[in-house]
């Protein structure tokens, strides 16, 4: 992305939302935007984005799960429709990875990309949507994949600048050691917690990283490849974008009461698994 | 009344018009590398 920041995609991504499902903004409630690269630390992203699209009864807040932010923010905005407190909440996963990555970094530049996904959450009484959800942390593996500088650890600085520590840090053999160990348990541990068996799934959504995680995910759920949904050689990995840009890409091809597991791992570390059935016929 | 569950009940995406191609990449690389050679030339003939 060259110009533009995330809260610009996400302005594109919920106002083409609102008008495909025929909501005003007015009557959105709740605004969660999964990122790591905010437009600022402060305001949220999330209170850029009602501001500009109109949403002035909406409240908001940003959460950081890298790219696990979709998931993470999945789960906590159905908590708000599920207790009846809300009957509209739009969860936002968006990142402008090319805003921290260093392009003579050939091991992270080829990887990452930009993007923004958008889903609108609604209170269900057929049973569908959210139906579980299994969400992991471990900050043991902070120094694995991080952002070294920017924070309150390091603040901006010539020195950090001139170290490139506002860029993606990646000990790439680390992460995935323990992401092709973790996504594929927290898989199969939501597969069995929900007895659900490899035929009773219809999609596996994973995170986009890496195919050999995304395979070894699917061959541990027993998952031929047509139930695996893979866009990473269109987008790249865009952090929190993935999850929602997949299913936005297989939105045609997903039918009401299709069991979805979706599934990710990223910096944090963060992981988790959320069952999903779909609620609608595009 | 039967448990209220959350459902997504739209999807939206929004993807940058502006694709960086593997070419764009290889030449940012390939300056890169350049650079680096060079770097090293200077260093070497420094010392």
């Amino acid at each position: 992305m060259k110009d533009g920041a995330s809260s610009d995609m996400c302005i594109e991504a919920v106002n083409g939302l609102l008008k495909k499902t025929g909501n005003d903004p007015e009557d959105i409630d709740l605004v969660i935007v999964a990122t790591v690269t905010p437009d600022h630390p402060f305001p949220s992203t999330s209170n850029i984005v009602c501001a500009a699209t109109g949403m002035k009864n909406a409240w908001g807040y940003d959460l950081i799960a890298a790219c696990s932010g979709f998931i993470y923010a999945l789960s906590t905005g159905a908590q708000f429709i599920e207790t009846g407190k809300y009957k509209k909440v739009i969860v936002i996963g968006v990142d402008k990875m090319s805003s921290i990555i260093d392009y003579k970094d050939r091991t992270t530049c080829v990887i990452f990309g930009d993007g923004a996904g958008a889903a609108l959450l609604e209170p269900n009484e057929e049973g569908m949507g959210v139906q579980d959800f299994i969400l992991r942390a471990d900050g043991k593996g902070k120094e694995f994949l991080l952002q070294p500088a920017g924070g309150s650890v390091h603040p901006a600085s010539i020195e950090t600048v001139e170290k490139g520590m506002h860029y993606v840090h990646q000990e790439g053999k680390q992460v995935f050691k323990f992401a092709v160990t973790n996504m594929a348990d927290v898989s199969a541990e939501i597969m069995e917690k929900n007895n659900l068996g490899s035929d009773d799934v219809d999609w596996l959504v994973p995170h986009q990283a890496n195919l050999r995680i995304i395979d070894a995910t699917a061959n541990r759920m027993g998952l031929p490849k047509e139930k695996v949904m893979i866009n990473i050689q269109k987008y790249g990995n865009t952090t929190a974008g993935t999850l929602p840009l997949c299913l936005w890409d297989y939105e045609k091809q997903l039918k009401k009461g299709d069991n979805l597991i979706l599934s990710a791992f990223g910096g944090g570390f963060t992981w988790g698994a959320v069952y999903l059935k779909w609620a609608y016929n595009s | 009344m039967g448990k209220i569950t959350a459902a997504i009940t739209g999807i939206q995406g929004y993807l940058p018009e502006h694709i960086l191609s593997n070419d764009d990449l290889s030449k940012i690389v390939i300056r890169t590398m350049s650079g680096l050679l060079l770097e090293l030339e200077l260093r070497r003939e420094e010392s």
